[in-house]
């Protein structure tokens, strides 16, 4: 479907940063960007679940994008991009290592996900963008749902752990 | 039935939206539900919620004319009630086919949504299906029982919440008037310097507008039940067509307000307990008219405010409720002993509609009669923070009484530290807090096998610690706290680091990515804006077997007593309460028996069918008084008090007895010796003494 993406559209992208990686999401998903959250952990909660924090007196859960990367879940005031859960219709907070810019990417520098990329990643990540330095992978935030994760994520880590 | 079939109406009407909303999502839990019983989950559990999602749909159906949905979900819910049961087993086969009904299920419900009928060609009959779902229900049973704690597992996820509230204009202009004053106060406060003297003034006036906001956001949410109750009328008539009888529904107190929340949380126990009004308790015309009561039967709602809470009564005047037959049934169903149901009184009969499975229909019928009802009522009434009662008279009809808070918005609560978080304990279901200081730990809490005990006043209180149950870290290096909390009927201890002041705290909800984890109700933001998980105590008492009550008492009993017993060639100690039986000779039960030890004066005892009998927690227990010490006592005209052990027996079901004895001497642990030439039963030696073991209590097995 991503492939059928119009190449010659552009597309204005959150760029984020997770380990050494440049991420970009595209910014009518993303309702609002936070720096330095303050978290509190949910125990017993799925991996991908780094806790919950507050926003705008809601209460949100934390998906840990680090873990869904399969790092070590992250840093102690991370940043977080708050998106909408488009099955639950809830809000949620996708947390990241760093907050960088808004950038207009060209449609025509897009290149689909490699044919080796594992599972995983596959299904995270859409593709990425040609840049001078290193490729923005662009991410697919129908996947960092919660409501996605619970069914497909965390059957996929049992899967590894087997 | 007099239902016009959906085609004939046109269109899809508000009820069957709702219906389909509400299926839709029973369907996807059943589909979690079986994925979960092919990845090997706990039977139990998942069977309950199936068995709740067919329940659900067969009981709706009925009234709203669909018959392909009532053929398929009476035979799936004949097949889901003997794996239930155990009298069939479930295996691949059978997931497959509860699959297959899903689909059916699906499609059916797709078919209404689009056309508006169920389907009309030849290949909607579902013959093969129906056939398929007979015979496996008829299938030969399995040598593993596959026994379910029927419907008490949890109901969290499948509520419809209407998300749109009704809001009068002039509550709408307080409340702007309210945000303007609170701009003012805010732009006041930018302006001012924290040393001037109107800054205190300033904070009075924010405190002021905070306390008006609240209060008229709450008035906001609270809508009157009458809303609720206009949903019953064609429920009402609709059920009694089906039953062949003639129902009125009269309201009362409709104008009463309750919060927006509560009042969705409680329309399913409300047509739960209209159902049951008229299938079980409402007469057939051909049996009221003999008695004297008008043929058409009454169903009252009633609304009224109580105590700072809303109770919300269903009221019948149909036969009432024969509590011989609740017994009998109950003894039938190995609930309860013979002798147990022989001393029971009204109310104890009554509590019994409340087990898991409990019917006293004979008939299984479209409406009701598995005995899925009144326990899931309570638990959806409990799960709000409130309770149900239920009272019937013989021939005058039964009245099932719930009472819910205001609001479930904000609701005051203790706060716990345990480890670096901090956890909000809802008041409704705390009954007092103790602290226990590291020297005196070791006096107060004992350990029986893995299951740690609280001495509280005399009474052994099971303990959960939080940080055990949650996995994380605690810090009790300078004593902790134990908050003794009731859930279900039964009292148990948590242990938390520390607690800080009680809080009114927000209600928030959690998202549905953490539905799956049921120690959690909510969540909060703190006054000092950290945030705070709400505990669900229910939830806590369940996962560690505190809940469920007699069936599970009988496992308890056992299987801590069995944990205790010594292995072949092991020499083990287990704790063991010692006491001075009537001929004054030492004389021990386990511990793990005895769920509290009682100061009961000669005047609490009763006599009932010859034999003594005392109240305890609402409860008749009877007593066993070998060398008839209380009534020596009451004859010679003794007050003192005797001690009294309220234990549980291995054998006998589990049943609760009372134990008279002379003195209690000692908890200490002990040795269980070979019974060898003693004539009265085994013997215990404890501290170095010998002691014989009480009648009925013997089931620990020797040490080599």
């Amino acid at each position: 479907m991503r492939d059928e993406m119009n190449v010659e559209q552009g597309f204005s992208l959150c760029r984020l940063r997770t380990g050494e990686d440049l991420f970009g999401i595209e910014t009518s998903t993303v309702c609002e960007m936070l720096r330095q959250c303050e978290l509190y952990a949910v125990p017993l909660a799925p991996k991908f679940i780094a806790g919950v924090l507050a926003y705008r007196g809601d209460v949100l859960v934390a998906v840990s994008f680090r873990v869904l990367l399969g790092m070590e879940p992250g840093i102690e005031a991370p940043c977080a991009v708050v998106l909408r859960d488009g099955e639950s219709g809830e809000k949620f907070a996708l947390l990241v290592d760093d907050l960088l810019d808004v950038v207009q990417v060209s449609g025509s520098a897009w290149e689909p996900n490699p044919a080796m990329l594992d599972d995983r990643r596959s299904s995270l990540f859409s593709g990425a963008y040609r840049t001078a330095g290193a490729p923005l992978i662009r991410l697919a935030p129908e996947h960092m749902q919660p409501s996605w994760l619970m069914q497909n994520f965390e059957r996929e880590m049992i899967g590894e752990h087997r | 039935m007099g239902v016009r079939p959906i085609s004939d109406r046109g269109d899809v009407d508000d009820l069957t939206k709702e219906f389909l909303i509400e299926s839709g999502e029973g369907l996807d839990c059943m589909e979690r539900c079986l994925n979960d019983l092919q990845a090997g989950a706990d039977n139990g559990v998942a069977l309950a919620e199936i068995f709740r999602a067919v329940h659900t749909i067969k009981g709706t159906v009925g009234f709203l004319g669909f018959p392909r949905l009532e053929r398929l979900a009476h035979a799936g819910e004949a097949l889901l009630a003997r794996l239930r049961d155990g009298k069939c087993s479930i295996n691949g086969d059978t997931v497959d086919l509860l699959m297959q009904l899903t689909d059916r299920f699906r499609s059916v419900l797709e078919l209404i949504e689009s056309k508006g009928h169920e389907g009309r060609r030849e290949a909607d009959k579902d013959t093969e299906l129906l056939e398929m779902l007979k015979q496996a229900a008829t299938a030969t049973p399995s040598s593993t029982r596959q026994t379910v704690g029927a419907v008490n597992g949890r109901e969290k996820a499948v509520n419809t919440v209407e998300t749109t509230v009704r809001v009068e204009v002039e509550v709408l202009n307080r409340l702007m008037n309210l945000v303007g004053e609170l701009v003012q106060t805010r732009n006041q406060f930018l302006k001012a310097e924290v040393s001037e003297e109107s800054f205190t003034r300033l904070g009075q006036r924010l405190d002021s507008v905070t306390a008006n906001f609240r209060e008229t956001v709450m008035q906001a949410r609270m809508q009157p039940v009458g809303q609720l109750f206009q949903r019953f009328p064609r429920l009402a008539r609709e059920v009694a067509a089906t039953c062949g009888k003639s129902v009125r529904l009269e309201f009362i107190g409709g104008e009463t307000g309750l919060d927006k929340s509560l009042l969705e949380m409680l329309k399913d126990p409300l047509a739960h307990a209209v159902r049951n009004a008229i299938d079980h308790g409402i007469e057939a015309p051909e049996i009221r008219f003999p008695r004297g009561k008008p043929v058409e039967g009454k169903i009252q709602l009633r609304a009224f405010h109580e105590g700072g809470q809303i109770v919300v009564e269903v009221k019948d005047d149909g036969a009432g409720i024969d509590d011989e037959k609740v017994v009998q049934r109950a003894v039938e169903r190995g609930l309860i002993t013979p002798d147990r149901g022989r001393a029971m009184g009204h109310a104890d009969a009554m509590e019994l509609l409340f087990e898991p499975g409990f019917s006293t229909n004979d008939e299984v019928t479209l409406i009701s009669g598995r005995g899925v009802g009144l326990d899931v009522v309570r638990e959806n009434v409990e799960r709000v923070g409130g309770t149900v009662e239920l009272e019937s008279i013989l021939g005058e009809g039964t009245t099932l009484r719930m009472r819910v808070p205001l609001t479930l918005a904000i609701v005051p609560a203790m706060i716990a530290r345990c480890g670096e978080q901090m956890f909000a304990v809802p008041h409704s279901t705390l009954l007092e807090m103790v602290v226990v200081h590291t020297r005196e730990k070791a006096a107060v809490i004992q350990s029986i096998g893995n299951a740690r005990m609280f001495l509280l006043r005399d009474r052994l209180v099971p303990l959960l610690d939080l940080s055990e149950v949650l996995g994380i870290g605690c810090d009790q290096a300078n004593g902790f706290y134990i908050a003794i909390l009731e859930a279900k009927g039964r009292r148990f201890g948590l242990i938390v680091d520390d607690i800080a002041d009680p809080q009114e705290i927000v209600v928030k909800p959690l998202s549905r990515a953490l539905n799956g984890l049921t120690a959690y109700s909510g969540a909060t933001i703190l006054g000092d804006g950290q945030t705070a998980l709400i505990l669900d105590t229910t939830s806590l008492a369940r996962s560690a077997r505190l809940c469920d009550a007699r069936e599970h008492a009988v496992e308890d009993v056992k299987g801590r007593v069995e944990a205790m017993s010594p292995h072949p060639g092991d020499a083990a100690r287990v704790p063991m309460l010692v006491f001075a039986n009537h001929r004054r000779e030492r004389s021990v039960v386990p511990l793990a028996c005895v769920e509290r030890i009682e100061k009961v004066l000669p005047e609490a005892i009763e006599t009932l069918a010859g034999r003594g009998v005392m109240q305890y927690l609402d409860e008749l227990v009877e007593l066993e008084d070998a060398g008839e010490l209380l009534q020596k006592q009451r004859h010679e005209g003794e007050s003192e008090a005797r001690f009294v052990l309220i234990c549980r027996k291995p054998i006998d079901h589990g049943v609760r007895v009372g134990l008279v004895v002379r003195d209690v001497l000692d908890i200490a642990e002990g040795e269980v010796l070979p019974a060898i030439s003693l004539r009265h039963g085994k013997a215990a030696r404890v501290n170095g003494r010998l002691a014989i073991f009480c009648a009925g209590f013997e089931a620990l097995k020797e040490a080599a």
